[in-house]
């Protein structure tokens, strides 16, 4: 899919405006798409407890006339005064502050605006997290509220010019900003409508806190005229630093806003607009993953249930798509029989091949691809289905293409007798954590067909979890319903296959289940337990744990949806998501340890999960399979 | 130059007064509401005049509102607007046009406040953008730019006589004294004494080391900056922020303050004690514009668009020129205050149009004391705008 925008969406910041026509008119003709304006002059403060000035009789500021409706809609974000202090220490800047910010809000509904801008000074923000909330609650009409935060704070970006002040405070004493970010979001209970404007700033903190920011809801970022460098030619441009910044953040799509005054008067404002014009033209192009999942980014899906219910059609054909999946089979199965059958015995030895869960059939032809290259003899190729509507694809490949060397069963893998034992066993069942389609299950039932020293492929696959920062998909579990007849905490108790997007990964994935096959075990038991310790190196706030897989198919030929080592271009698998019923505070160089359970009956199989962290222990998630199972 | 013409209506918001050294006074106005959002510049030759339109000796209009102005000498004015621009503007023509000097793009955010040094030869800004300024005078190049606020700078104040010292204050709750003789110019100033956040600073003339700092809860404080001083005085003549305040400049142990309470205060420094000598509470809406044409004489001007007359030795308010709307309503409201009392009702109303029509053909103001205090300070302006 192309990317949907084609430009960057950029505006222009006035703090102050005189003329809303002119300001309107003159930021569209330098190719800006909208406009920051102050609501109400931004010196113009109001009297709301006693005295004389609380009677003024004047408009609170310029009529909604001046512009259609229209344009208010589209193309203007509202700006709270500035010298609102909600959370003043005194009385009467607090009262007056809550009264005044309140009106603006109110006018900015009025008006229609899609949002509005407000500063955030510090964390000590509880003052306006209950104002807003009260208005979360009172008002319906979605706008969206940008809560401008610097990516430093304004004690660390200060000029080193006050005698007596620690030259190195800028280490150790500034404050995180992206925490005073996480005190409000809290206060508002993670709603979704409190987003994130990011104030790009001279000097930069280090890349973790910025590749942080990647997991919050940042809708803009401003960037001051005053970081724009002038190249050879006069205009401006930015160091390479603030590029990369920018470039980062136009994957969630932010919007740019320039502030300040024009610095380039001879280049004129459009010069800035055209800059970042420049800079998403320049993104490095997307990779074949990124293409795939474009339109699917942070969407939850119910993990598929292959062994319950019917595969489409469409499914079928998006998976046998991918271009690594197949070679990679392809290898596999060459090796193995490479290692089966020795040069000598090329001629002679036949080799059966069973295919469990062929789908329509891309492993068969892998299987007979690898055999020819290998210059090995096949004596049959069985391909299992169970899927009815893919076996009328399988004997119609068969009719038209393979002959008699394959045979089509369809049959589940589990119930069928087999004519004969198989040298090779291929299976594609693995899900996005590994075992989660019931992988061992399958195999399970199926190796009864494999010869004693015969080869799986897979032979063996891992799954990995790591925590995960994400309010997007934390609000996406949660504004899911749970299911008639399940309890009110379902959704966070069951996992989502998930193209990770708006999040951070706050530590390296680890090892969780591993299963090997085929499985000589006496008693085989397919139950399994790990608990596992993560630390992060920064102050977070987890909201639920991502898991990956990756699966030997034979000897050193891998699959693998880790971050670390993910097959290139490989784009069958998008990572699960296990979430976390509430949000656990973390901080810098504190340990999260989730315990996790496979549990298994006859009738299905299920995840149970839950976590501890400092003082704080969840309870067990899933208890039983209550929200969430996989039929068997 | 239609540029340069004389508006035709006074702007709401009054913000701006500063006396001149021959007896005249500057108005800055600004309208914060309605369709725009632009300001103007006013020149009096005769204060009792102001703030009528029609009686002005100059006037002109600017782009934007203007948060603060002063005299640079006798026909220059810096002037910082709430686009972030700073700019001098020159009275020519016998101070009958405003023409425009040189302008700086200056703050990228609302300037709130300029203050020319001492010698002529400098300004310091402050702005909404967290940053203090200084400019190279007439040329308004910039000399220096600091961060060194958190927040917005509320108030900057060029020293009477030191011209390397000022002084700033910010919603960040710092106030911070500069000396640019320094390496690290900037030093944090014990606030203590004073409760909540500074919202106004000023130097006292004469004195090298004192000042006045007004706050967010009305507050005044006097205090010393030197470190280990500890004598201060405080006093809460205010029930709002203080706005501006000014120290008479011939007679620089008075203090006179507004604010957002409406109020107007002089209030004289003793020796060990802060003494209210003046209230008065006729202004309806925010007082921003103080200034003293003699040590008996105040002017003030605010947002109710009124400019004031407070005669100290009779303890009365008068409201001057024609109000913007032209009404009668300023005129009635023209009231008289006595000794913070509202007299209103022991003087009636009827001191309306016709007292105000003498005063200004009688020019009482041209006392001997202002001329003097006047001439005084025609090498210190600053000290007192």
């Amino acid at each position: 899919m192309p990317k949907v925008n084609t430009r960057a969406s950029c505006a222009r910041d006035f703090h102050c405006c005189p003329d809303i026509g002119i300001a309107l008119e003159s930021s569209c003709k330098a190719g800006y798409d909208f406009v920051c304006l102050p609501m109400v002059n931004p010196r113009f403060k109001r009297e709301f407890i006693n005295g004389p000035a609380k009677n003024r009789k004047c408009a609170l500021t310029r009529s909604d006339m001046c512009l259609t409706s229209q344009d208010w809609n589209t193309l203007v974000v509202g700006k709270i005064s500035p010298w609102l202090h909600i959370d003043s220490d005194y009385y009467h800047t607090r009262t007056n502050s809550e009264l005044a910010f309140k009106e603006e809000l109110t006018w900015a509904a009025h008006l229609g605006l899609p949002a509005v801008m407000m500063p955030l000074r510090s964390g000590k923000c509880f003052n306006l997290a209950r104002c807003l909330n009260e208005y979360f609650v009172a008002n319906y009409y979605q706008q969206q509220y940008w809560v401008q935060v610097p990516l430093l704070s304004p004690a660390a970006q200060c000029d080193q010019v006050i005698e007596g002040l620690d030259e190195n405070m800028g280490e150790d004493k500034s404050e995180d900003t992206w925490s005073w970010w996480n005190t409000l979001r809290s206060l508002c209970d993670h709603n979704k409508r409190l987003c994130v404007a990011l104030e790009l700033t001279a000097d930069l903190p280090d890349r973790e806190v910025v590749e942080r920011w990647m997991s919050e809801p940042v809708k803009a970022i401003l960037v001051s005229t005053s970081l724009f460098l002038t190249n050879k030619k006069g205009y401006p441009v930015l160091s390479k630093l603030h590029q990369s910044v920018i470039k980062d953040l136009f994957k969630l799509e932010v919007q740019v806003i320039i502030t300040g005054q024009d610095r380039h008067p001879d280049k004129t404002i459009r010069a800035y607009q055209q800059y970042i014009d420049h800079l998403w033209q320049t993104q490095d192009p997307l990779d074949t993953v990124s293409q795939f999942a474009k339109g699917y980014e942070d969407f939850l899906q119910s993990p598929l249930q292959p062994l319950m219910d019917n595969l489409e059609s469409q499914t079928y054909e998006i998976f046998e798509k991918d271009p690594i999946k197949y070679s990679q089979y392809q290898k596999a199965v060459y090796h193995a029989l490479l290692d089966r059958v020795p040069l000598e015995d090329r001629e002679t030895t036949e080799i059966v091949i069973m295919v469990v869960g062929a789908g329509r059939g891309p492993l068969v032809r892998a299987s007979i691809a690898a055999a020819i290259e290998a210059g090995c003899k096949l004596k049959k190729v069985y391909a299992v289905e169970k899927n009815p509507n893919a076996v009328i694809t399988l004997e119609n490949m068969k009719e038209e293409e393979w002959g008699s060397r394959v045979e089509v069963v369809s049959c589940d893998m589990r119930d069928w007798v087999a004519p004969e034992k198989a040298d090779i066993l291929v299976s594609e069942l693995l899900g996005s954590f590994g075992d989660n389609e019931l992988s061992p299950e399958c195999l399970d039932g199926a190796q009864k067909y494999l010869k004693d020293d015969g080869i799986s492929i897979p032979e063996k696959y891992t799954s990995f979890l790591a925590p995960l920062q994400s309010s997007k998909l934390y609000n996406e579990v949660r504004s899911s319903k749970a299911e008639r007849g399940k309890p009110p905490e379902a959704p966070f108790e069951m996992p989502y296959v998930v193209r990770l997007h708006n999040c951070s990964v706050l530590d390296t994935p680890k090892p969780v289940f591993t299963f090997t096959h085929p499985n000589r075990e006496e008693a085989i038991d397919n139950c399994r337990y790990a608990s596992l310790d993560f630390t992060v190196q920064q102050d977070a706030l987890v909201h639920g744990f991502a898991g990956y897989f990756d699966t030997n198919l034979y000897k050193d030929v891998m699959l693998s949806i880790v971050p670390e080592t993910h097959s290139p271009g490989m784009f069958s698998w998008f990572p699960i998501l296990f979430p976390i019923r509430v949000p656990i505070t973390m901080t810098k160089g504190s340990t999260i340890s989730i315990d996790i359970w496979r549990r298994c009956t006859s009738k299905n199989v299920w995840y149970e999960w839950a976590f501890r962290c400092g003082g704080q222990v969840s309870p067990i998630h899933n208890p039983k399979g209550r929200s969430y199972t996989i039929g068997l | 130059m239609d540029q340069y013409q004389i508006p035709t209506v006074m702007d709401k918001q009054l913000d701006v007064l500063h006396c001149h050294a021959d007896g005249g006074l500057l108005l800055g106005a600004s309208c914060l509401t309605g369709r725009y959002w632009l300001g103007s510049l006013w020149f009096y030759q005769n204060p009792r005049a102001a703030p009528d339109v029609d009686r002005c000796t100059a006037g002109v209009q600017l782009e934007a509102g203007v948060g603060d102005a002063g005299w640079v000498d006798a026909t220059h004015v810096l002037v910082g607007l709430d686009t972030g621009g700073v700019a001098l503007w020159q009275l020519e023509d016998d101070y009958h046009t405003f023409v425009l000097s040189q302008a700086a793009q200056g703050h990228d955010h609302v300037v709130s406040s300029v203050s020319v040094l001492s010698d002529h030869s400098k300004a310091a800004s402050s702005g909404h953008d967290r940053c203090i300024k200084l400019w190279d005078l007439p040329t308004v190049s910039l000399l220096y730019s600091a961060q060194a606020h958190l927040d917005t700078v509320t108030s900057i104040d060029c020293h009477p006589s030191e011209p390397d010292l000022f002084i700033s204050c910010g919603q960040d709750d710092r106030i911070l004294l500069w000396d640019k003789r320094k390496p690290k110019p900037a030093s944090l100033l014990n606030k203590s004494p004073l409760q909540n956040t500074a919202t106004c600073v000023r130097w006292q003339p004469g004195q090298t080391h004192k000042l006045a700092l007004g706050s967010e809860s009305g507050q005044l404080a006097i205090l010393d900056t030197r470190v280990g001083v500890e004598n201060y005085l405080t006093a809460r003549p205010h029930q709002r922020p203080v706005y501006n305040m000014q120290f008479c400049p011939s007679k620089p142990s008075l203090l006179a303050s507004v604010g957002e309470d409406c109020r107007t205060v002089v209030t004289s420094l003793q020796e060990d004690s802060l003494k209210q000598e003046y209230l008065d509470i006729t202004h309806t809406d925010f007082v921003h514009g103080v200034a003293w044409s003699s040590d008996s004489e105040l002017y003030t001007c605010g947002w109710d668009a009124k400019v004031l007359s407070h005669d100290l030795t009779r303890g009365v308010a008068t409201s001057l020129g024609q109000a913007v709307d032209g009404s009668s309503t300023v005129q009635m409201n023209g009231d008289v205050v006595e000794n913070g009392v509202d007299a209103r009702d022991l003087l009636g109303a009827g001191d309306g149009s016709e007292g105000k029509s003498d005063q200004s053909t009688s020019s009482p103001c041209k006392s001997p004391s202002y001329s003097q205090a006047v001439k005084t300070s025609s090498q210190e302006i600053t000290a007192e705008g």
